[in-house]
């Protein structure tokens, strides 16, 4: 998937039910598909972060480098890029518009 | 009124006639059949469970496993499995008459019955905790689950876990074992008790043969129990007993992919899924040694608290 040039906000869909937190991992279920998601500790932090409010890439990613041990990541702005790319297509995030 | 207090031929015509409706809680079934194989077999394996001669009975499944009144009775005799009028399965070889009776009742009770969440899972209860144990064929898992009969263990089901989306409970359907190649010498050495239907070979899963559920497992079929501990059991030849935990996430992906209608039941089986798993502890298991596994398990669901006991300290 390829990210809009126009630097959107992205919030939460509305994902009541959808979640589940087992121990410090969370699943997410995708309706449309059926499938469950294994959402890692990064993507676990975005979520975090876009359920306090809507923020930009910029933003989330300022945001994970303040606030987040990055040692683990490499290449941490593709890695959240990516995670914001899945979590887009499985719609758990959608653009703040 | 009990299968075996049935004489023999009586059963056997009932069978060949109207059919028998058996109480395999928590599904009615009527079975009929005109061969020989499987009314003496069912008459071995169902020998514990409640006919019902009246028939005011609802029925979940009418199956009828047949021979043919063609030429194929004589040549190649070939075995027909149909439900409810309609016949799912292609013919398969008469020997496979009873796998296949076995076979078409999980399909029947996998495709319908939808107000439970079904897991392919073999899964056995000890004081009120249910262990459930989910793996692939050839896993070792049916063995497993005949090993913790034959101590003591309640058997819920050898095939399919049925959870009751209103209280997340262990819903019992207690049935024959299945048990398939090495396994089938293995367990009669094991538990030399046990009642063992006929041995059918060269199946697609190569020889099967059941083993008569225990008496008390059927009388007790109504009784609920806890989801406690998810095991994924693996033999290993020689290996020592290993437990690894699993994490409890990545154990409801698996539970997913292994269940039969996860898909049908959507937001509501998620919910359902995860909280069943949140509430179990969950491991990995590798034995080769049936006595030292047993003797662990036995341990370990003894440590599992009580769900009351787990609500008083939250």
């Amino acid at each position: 998937m390829v990210l809009p040039d126009h630097k959107p906000a992205f919030r939460l869909s509305d994902y009541d039910g959808l979640f589940s937190v087992l121990d410090d991992e969370i699943l997410v279920y995708q309706p449309s598909s059926g499938s469950i998601r294994l959402v890692d500790e990064l993507g676990l932090e975005l979520l975090n972060l876009l359920q306090k409010s809507p923020q930009s890439i910029e933003q989330l990613i300022a945001a994970i480098k303040t606030n987040f041990n990055t040692s683990s990541v490499e290449n941490l702005d593709a890695a959240i890029l990516n995670t914001i790319s899945q979590f887009q297509a499985i719609d758990i995030i959608e653009p703040d518009v | 009124m009990k299968v075996s207090d049935l004489p023999y031929n009586e059963w056997a015509s009932l069978l060949a006639s109207s059919g028998a409706t058996i109480n395999t809680e928590p599904f009615t079934i009527n079975v009929s059949s005109n061969l020989s194989l499987v009314s003496e077999g069912l008459y071995l394996l169902y020998a514990d469970y409640e006919i019902f001669t009246e028939h005011d009975y609802f029925v979940d499944f009418y199956v009828t496993v047949k021979a043919p009144r063609s030429i194929r009775r004589w040549y190649r005799p070939k075995v027909f499995f149909s439900y409810d009028g309609s016949e799912p399965f292609k013919p398969l070889p008469q020997q496979q008459a009873l796998p296949v009776f076995e076979w078409g009742l999980n399909w029947c009770i996998a495709t319908s019955a939808h107000q439970y969440l079904m897991i392919h899972a073999a899964v056995v209860e000890k004081a009120g905790k249910a262990l459930i144990l989910p793996a692939p064929p050839g896993s070792g898992k049916s063995t497993l689950c005949a090993g913790l009969v034959s101590r003591g263990w309640r058997l819920l089901s050898d095939e399919m876990t049925l959870i009751d989306p209103i209280n997340g409970q262990i819903v019992p359907a207690p049935r024959p074992i299945s048990l398939k190649n090495e396994s089938i010498p293995v367990i009669k050495t094991f538990a030399p008790d046990f009642v063992f239907g006929p041995e059918s070979d060269e199946t697609h899963k190569g020889r099967v043969s059941h083993i008569r559920p225990p008496e008390s497992s059927i009388i007790r079929a109504h009784e609920t129990a806890d989801a406690s501990i998810i095991l994924f059991p693996k033999y290993v030849a020689g290996s020592a007993t290993q437990f690894e935990s699993r994490s409890r996430a990545r154990t409801a992906i698996e539970l997913a992919e292994n269940a039969f209608n996860f898909n049908i039941l959507g937001k509501e089986g998620f919910g359902l899924l995860t909280s069943t798993v949140a509430n179990c502890d969950c491991y990995s298991l590798e034995y080769s040694d049936l006595d030292e596994v047993i003797t662990r398990l036995d341990h370990l669901i003894c440590k599992v608290p009580d769900v009351e006991q787990v609500t008083a300290n939250a």
